[in-house]
């Protein structure tokens, strides 16, 4: 659980170090591509607790699902249809999901030490 | 062994994700939310309204211009700007009705009923009110009064006409019918929407008020007389704040 959060911070400096912005254009797609990272961050976390992480699952998954995202939301521009929030449901519920079962496995594993 | 390569891999992501995060905050993205059609009706009103104000200030800018001209010309003319500016005086003064005029215009003469009035009859309905003289004058305004006296007193913009039991009071003296109203403007467009249907001397001429309306080539008005008095507003530079 520390290992991602040490990320976290590294990746929070290297951004206030880089001269990068984002145009208000394409806000929409940072915004999605943050929640795939999230999305990712806690489904890797979860599958390393269960001793079931598969890097090829992992880092494909969180390419293809930014890219699922982003061609999402760039059809939806197109439309004038916010089809991204399709994305955003997706990743909002998974995340909900795996923080419950990573939150379980905590529980369980300070249970355990207490006992 | 496997714990430990998953553990690269979520310190990768997680920097990725901060970077995003930082990055993404340090834009400064104001939130659009999504335009729903009241949204887009309402700035497409903002963009009309303020393409009706860039016309009236270019408008504005015209008149100024204008003016800039006239004053450069007597310059050129006569030496120094003074004429312009007594003549630009002359006409704020005149606007202000603070000078004696003449022009062409209509004078209204209302008096109290003289009809029998029956004992079932409201006698309130039979006498000239201050709202029915404030009425009158508003429609003169409508019409495009440019100068409006009742009984020799000269109406101004912030003149007052009240109430005062059997009299009413305008700016302060006391006025008792009959009422004549004298007002410059265009004669005929004045009497026509004074006598209109439904105008409101239409109206009062069902309960017997004498009313009489008459054009006249050439009315002759005084000016304010009272003193001018401002105790509150000042001048400032800058234009109104909205």
């Amino acid at each position: 659980m520390i290992i991602p959060l040490l990320g976290l911070l590294l990746g929070i400096f290297i951004g206030l170090l880089s001269p990068f912005t984002i145009p208000i254009q394409y806000s929409t797609y940072m915004s999605i591509a943050i929640l795939a990272a999230l999305d990712s961050v806690f489904g890797g976390v979860r599958s390393s607790m269960e001793n079931t992480f598969d890097i090829e699952i992992f880092i494909s998954g969180f390419f293809a699902n930014a890219a699922l995202a982003a061609i999402l939301t760039y059809i939806g521009d197109q439309l004038g249809v916010p089809i991204y929030y399709a994305a955003i449901f997706a990743f909002g519920v998974r995340l909900f999901q795996n923080f419950a079962i990573i939150r379980r496995y905590i529980l369980a594993k300070m249970k355990k030490n207490s006992k | 062994m496997k714990k430990g390569l998953s553990a690269y891999y979520l310190f990768a992501i997680g920097i990725i994700l901060g970077f995003f995060l930082t990055v993404q905050l340090k834009s400064d993205i104001t939130s659009l939310g999504i335009i729903t059609i009241p949204k887009l009706l309402a700035l497409e009103k903002d963009v009309s309204n303020i393409e009706v104000e860039i016309e009236n200030l270019n408008k504005s800018i015209n008149e100024l211009e204008q003016k800039l001209k006239e004053y450069e010309t007597s310059l050129s003319e006569s030496g120094s700007i003074y004429n312009s500016m007594m003549e630009e005086w002359k006409k704020i003064r005149n606007y202000a009705g603070l000078e004696k005029i003449s022009g062409p215009g209509i004078i209204i003469t209302m008096n109290d009923s003289k009809k029998e009035i029956g004992i079932m009859d409201n006698p309130e309905l039979y006498v000239i009110h201050d709202i029915d003289v404030l009425e009158v004058v508003n429609e003169l305004k409508a019409a495009g009064a440019e100068a409006i006296s009742i009984n020799g007193e000269r109406i101004l913009g912030t003149s007052n006409i009240e109430c005062g039991g059997p009299i009413i009071i305008i700016d302060g003296k006391r006025h008792a019918a009959p009422f004549i109203i004298k007002a410059i403007g265009d004669p005929k467009v004045l009497e026509a929407s004074i006598l209109a249907p439904d105008s409101y001397i239409d109206l009062m001429e069902y309960t017997g008020i004498e009313i009489d309306v008459k054009k006249a080539e050439n009315i002759v008005m005084d000016g304010y007389k009272a003193p001018l008095k401002l105790n509150y507003q000042k001048s400032i530079k800058e234009g109104e704040s909205k």
